[in-house]
């Protein structure tokens, strides 16, 4: 899995503290997000979507 | 290094230092406690170190999120099934008496085999519920 979360918060100036503050987890799980080396939760990846303003596929993409 | 210096921080480290000056006393002037003492000194200086890293990370690095509980239930599950191989590794050597050097006595085995039993029990339990609970909050 790749994320686009690194392009989607530079679009809207956000840091991976603010991003990480808007949806209650550590900064570090940001890190590991944009690396693709940690699956969220459904939950975690709605909210960071929500926060992004992208449908959860646009930020989260599954390669076969 | 920047260290934190706010009211949880401090309790902590000063509750981890009052463990490590009371392990001290204990330790070395009342002798039949002495296991207690340094028990309190090694937990002490285990809280003293927590603490020490605790105060260099901000507040909100220090949340529970997610994934932090994933890692905290990975570690628990793994430590748990080392502690069972190491119960199982020890209650053979006493079985086969391959090492008398290594055989541990018959009250280590009595302990190291209740262990055992008791955790398996306590794993299958908590599986069991877990697996009726589901996993939402």
């Amino acid at each position: 899995m790749r994320t686009r979360i690194k392009e989607l918060r530079a679009r809207y100036d956000l840091t991976q503290e603010e991003l990480a503050k808007k949806v209650g987890v550590r900064r570090e799980t940001i890190v590991f997000l944009e690396k693709g080396k940690y699956n969220p939760s459904l939950k975690l990846a709605y909210d960071i979507s929500k926060v992004l303003n992208s449908k959860i596929e646009e930020v989260f993409i599954f390669e076969d | 290094m920047k260290f934190r210096k706010d009211k949880d921080i401090i309790k902590f480290i000063g509750i981890s230092l009052g463990a490590i000056l009371a392990g001290i006393i204990v330790f070395l002037y009342i002798k039949p406690f002495s296991t207690i003492g340094f028990l309190l000194i090694m937990g002490g200086l285990i809280g003293l170190a927590a603490g020490l890293i605790a105060a260099t990370k901000s507040k909100e690095d220090l949340i529970e999120d997610e994934r932090s509980v994933k890692v905290r239930e990975k570690a628990g599950y793994s430590a748990f099934i080392a502690t069972l191989l190491i119960a199982s590794m020890i209650s053979l050597l006493r079985l086969l008496k391959i090492s008398p050097s290594l055989t541990p006595s018959r009250d280590v085995a009595e302990v190291v085999q209740d262990i055992w039993i008791t955790g398996l029990w306590i794993f299958i339990v908590f599986r069991w519920y877990y697996n009726k609970k589901g996993d939402i909050e």
